[in-house]
């Protein structure tokens, strides 16, 4: 991604909190196959964070993705800025927005680690919903 | 569901971040965008407001 280096977020702590709370990204490896998950950070592990996630295996893109590289586009807010806004004119519309980028390589999880990965995401948007066994039984 | 899904784990080796949020611009200019897109109905608009707020930057110190 171009980033001007007055617009660079300034630290790692600044792109794990935009990840945690914008995780919805698009993973992207070398086909050009775009898939939209959900990921959760783990920022301790590793140099520059782990993510997780889970798809659908109806969905082939996971088959190309064991020990790939990958790059994974998180969007944040955005809108359009008019002109009129500023307090000096003439001035052109623009878009501001916030985003992030990560590469890294993927490893496919085996069931056991699989289920970690679900619950990390449930835990994350409903913790609740792990404890209450009458919505998601222990079946799943 | 887990026959249905697969797990994924992506060790980062690279992360890099942008903020584009009008912050480069002269104060008062920052000030109108930050109010413009706060009193905006545009959900959108909100949020970005919102995220403007909570890291400081773009608002012109408001």
């Amino acid at each position: 991604m171009y980033i001007p280096s007055n617009m660079k977020m300034d630290d790692l702590s600044t792109a794990h909190d935009f990840i945690d709370e914008f995780g919805f990204g698009v993973i992207v490896s070398d086909s050009l196959t775009g898939t939209h998950l959900p990921f959760v950070l783990h920022r301790d592990e590793g140099d520059n964070g782990v993510l997780y996630s889970h798809c659908a295996k109806a969905n082939p893109h996971w088959k190309e993705l064991d020990n790939k590289e990958v790059l994974i586009i998180f969007s944040g807010p955005h809108s359009y800025i008019s002109p009129s806004w500023y307090a000096q004119s003439p001035a052109v519309p623009t878009w501001n927005y916030a985003a992030v980028h990560a590469y890294g390589i993927v490893s496919l999880l085996d069931d056991k680690q699989t289920l970690d990965a679900v619950e990390a995401v449930v835990g994350q948007y409903e913790p609740g919903l792990l404890i209450d066994k009458n919505i998601i039984s222990d079946e799943f | 569901m887990l026959p249905g899904i697969v797990g994924l784990k992506v060790e980062l080796s690279n992360i890099e971040g942008k903020l584009k949020l009008g912050q480069l611009r002269k104060k008062e200019d920052q000030v109108g965008v930050y109010n413009a897109l706060t009193q905006s109905s545009n959900l959108q608009d909100q949020a970005l407001a919102h995220y403007m707020k909570k890291i400081n930057s773009g608002t012109g110190g408001t």
